[in-house]
């Protein structure tokens, strides 16, 4: 919810009371006055047949005296409520009533005035008419006004949270528009600060990535090429050439740990952050020709059952997950196997035969978990950490005993 | 055919220079850019490997610069420790031929020096004939005895690698390398390898060419023209 939808559901929450405190006040008001006013009526008609009978011991030809009740006792004049059926509408209505003493040639009289008053109900419905009506006024105008204010004054502030949404690690660090709210001005002092920070260990991480490797390489280039050398050396026994092989072999498993381990800080480092709308299809099936070849040596029935599937990720980790994931099955596949590719309902799943695991599939996903055949399970942590950044669903899970099953949910 | 190898590495460029010259190419050597930079604007090669981390002012990419301004038709094969697509591509743009990511095997580096040469120079003419095995390089046709024999991708890019480092020792890393790259498991990759020369010797020799691959127990294999 946007911040200024909040504040208006807040107003107006806060507004409910307001308007019944409002309504019942203004109907106590108005029915006081009312009253006030009937009152009024009724003593000036009172007071004004009293002068006339003092002038003329008569009553005026025009009274206003629904009632005169004969032979009754001195008293002094007061007002009463009262409720007359109205034969009209059949309803019982609410009426004033003065009643005061009269004398006449010595007899006592009691004259009752009477006066109709409005009804409760009529008043409340006129209250409450005129409240609702005043309060949509005042919330349209108020709305309109905080509107207006809050797109002024929070207009730093979004075009701050824009810049930031947009900032991508690496790339130069923005420069927030300036604002002459203290709050807004220290909020973007913090957020410069804190991005210097993270864009200067970024730079840091980066840097020393690369020249770790740089180094790695260079070095693992001559190890490799001086073996190389020494393999050619024609006065080589059966022993030597092994154990050249074996260096020579150490080199290259070294040099494409260290690539995985490179990649792996790369992603943490998220150096990787073009995501694109890709057809996940089209990336299978590349990746699924590159491994043609060994699919076939291994003799393993491949079985694809895919629909398009557009996903919002880097295209280099797209490439990079899915061949984890599907060479991890070819190389953990049983020979003579089987691998069934699924990919549809936004989820990659991929299904292979394998042997009956020792250790648990959480096991295996950490990294350098070793398997059976010693190799490092540094391509699953790639995978993991891969899904960790766009928040996929990683899930390992054993079919039959011996169906290992990896799926990634989008 | 002359080739200037720049490297800043000494051990590395000495390794280099040993294989290139062991296969009959003259080399000159460069550690830093500035060195590099002279030789290039005094002499003209034919071939250009150069790393692009390089110490002395300027980097690999800036000598590409130079020598497509002062000798344009020169081949250039980048060397670089740094496996970045970007780095790459900026590379090709520039001009280069090929790029090799280290550590990189020098049997592979032969193979890439002799190809881009190839296809340089030669324009036309890409026989290469060892034995009595012809190897097209440009149609991909193996023929024994003037008679075509049809190999599988993977085995026509082994005999080539072959055909390239005659008489040098290749360990099957290199080969399951050179026709997988990264996308062989170490792991299988003895097996395969072994399964495809298997296959590879049988059909030359069932056209009638000369056993060439040797297996060089422990290590891997070599062409070899000697007999056994």
């Amino acid at each position: 919810m946007k911040l200024l939808h909040k504040s208006y559901l807040q107003a107006s929450v806060l507004l409910i009371p307001a308007l019944i405190i409002g309504t019942l006040f203004s109907f106590l008001i108005i029915r006081y006055i009312v009253y006030e006013e009937t009152d009024e009526f009724l003593t000036y008609e009172m007071q004004r047949i009293e002068r006339y009978h003092e002038k003329y011991n008569d009553l005026p030809e025009d009274h206003k005296a629904v009632k005169i009740i004969e032979d009754t006792h001195p008293h002094k004049s007061y007002f009463r409520d009262t409720l007359i059926l109205e034969p009209a509408d059949n309803e019982q209505v609410p009426h004033r009533e003065l009643l005061f003493g009269i004398e006449h040639n010595n007899r006592h009289f009691t004259v009752v005035l009477r006066n109709l008053l409005p009804g409760s109900d009529d008043l409340i419905e006129g209250t409450i008419l005129i409240m609702t009506g005043m309060m949509t006024l005042l919330i349209i105008i108020f709305s309109l006004m905080v509107g207006w204010i809050s797109k002024k004054t929070w207009q730093a502030f979004y075009e701050t949270l824009d810049k930031l949404t947009n900032y991508q690690l690496g790339n130069e660090l923005p420069s927030f528009p300036t604002t002459t709210i203290n709050e807004f001005n220290s909020l973007q002092h913090s957020l410069t600060e804190l991005l210097r920070k993270s864009d200067n260990d970024f730079r840091r991480t980066r840097e020393f990535n690369e020249n770790a490797s740089h180094e790695f390489q260079t070095h693992l280039s001559v190890i490799r090429a001086e073996t190389e050398s020494l393999m050619n050396y024609s006065q080589l026994n059966q022993h030597d050439a092994s154990c050249l092989a074996t260096i020579h072999r150490s080199t290259l498993s070294l040099s494409r740990v260290q690539n995985a381990l490179l990649l792996l800080s790369k992603i943490g480092n998220r150096e990787y952050n073009q995501p694109v709308l890709i057809n996940l299809v089209v990336t299978v099936e590349r990746i699924l020709e590159l491994f043609n070849e060994q699919i076939e040596l291994r003799g393993l029935q491949l079985t694809l059952d895919m629909e398009p599937t557009e996903v919002r990720i880097d295209p280099g980790l797209a490439d990079i997950l899915l061949t984890n994931l599907i060479k991890n099955a070819i190389r953990y596949s049983t020979s003579n196997g089987f691998i069934h590719l699924e990919l549809k309902n936004k989820q990659f799943r991929i299904t292979n035969s394998g042997p009956i695991l020792k250790t648990t599939p959480d096991e295996l996903m950490e990294r350098f978990s070793k398997g059976e055949t010693g190799n490092t399970g540094i391509g699953l942590a790639i995978v993991k950490q891969i899904c960790e950044l766009y928040g996929f669903k990683l899930t390992y899970t054993i079919e039959n005993v011996q169906n290992h099953c990896l799926s990634v949910s989008f | 055919m002359k080739i200037l190898l720049v490297e800043d590495q000494q051990d590395l460029l000495d390794a280099l220079e040993t294989t290139l010259l062991a296969q009959n190419f003259t080399c000159e050597t460069a550690v830093d850019y500035r060195s590099a930079s002279e030789k290039i604007v005094i002499y003209d090669y034919d071939l250009l490997v150069v790393d692009i981390n390089l110490p002395g002012g300027g980097s690999g990419l800036d000598l590409i610069r130079e020598i497509k301004k002062t000798n344009p038709e020169t081949g250039i094969i980048i060397i670089s420790a740094r496996n970045s697509t970007t780095n790459k591509i900026e590379g090709l743009e520039l001009g280069a031929d090929d790029y090799l990511t280290k550590p990189f095997d020098l049997a592979e580096l032969t193979a890439r020096v002799k190809s881009l040469l190839r296809r340089k120079k030669f324009s036309g003419n890409n026989l290469v004939r060892f034995g009595n095995i012809e190897l097209d390089t440009q149609n991909r046709v193996v023929k024994v005895e003037g008679k075509s024999i049809l190999l599988t991708r993977s085995e026509f890019d082994l005999l080539n690698f072959f055909f390239a480092n005659p008489d040098r020792v290749i360990a099957r890393d290199s080969l399951a390398e050179h026709i997988w790259g990264d996308h062989m498991d170490v792991a299988d990759s003895y097996d395969f390898i072994y399964s495809h020369i298997k296959n590879l010797r049988k059909k030359i020799s069932a056209a009638g060419g000369s056993d060439l691959i040797k297996a060089v127990y422990g290590v891997g294999y070599k062409l070899t023209s000697e007999p056994s």
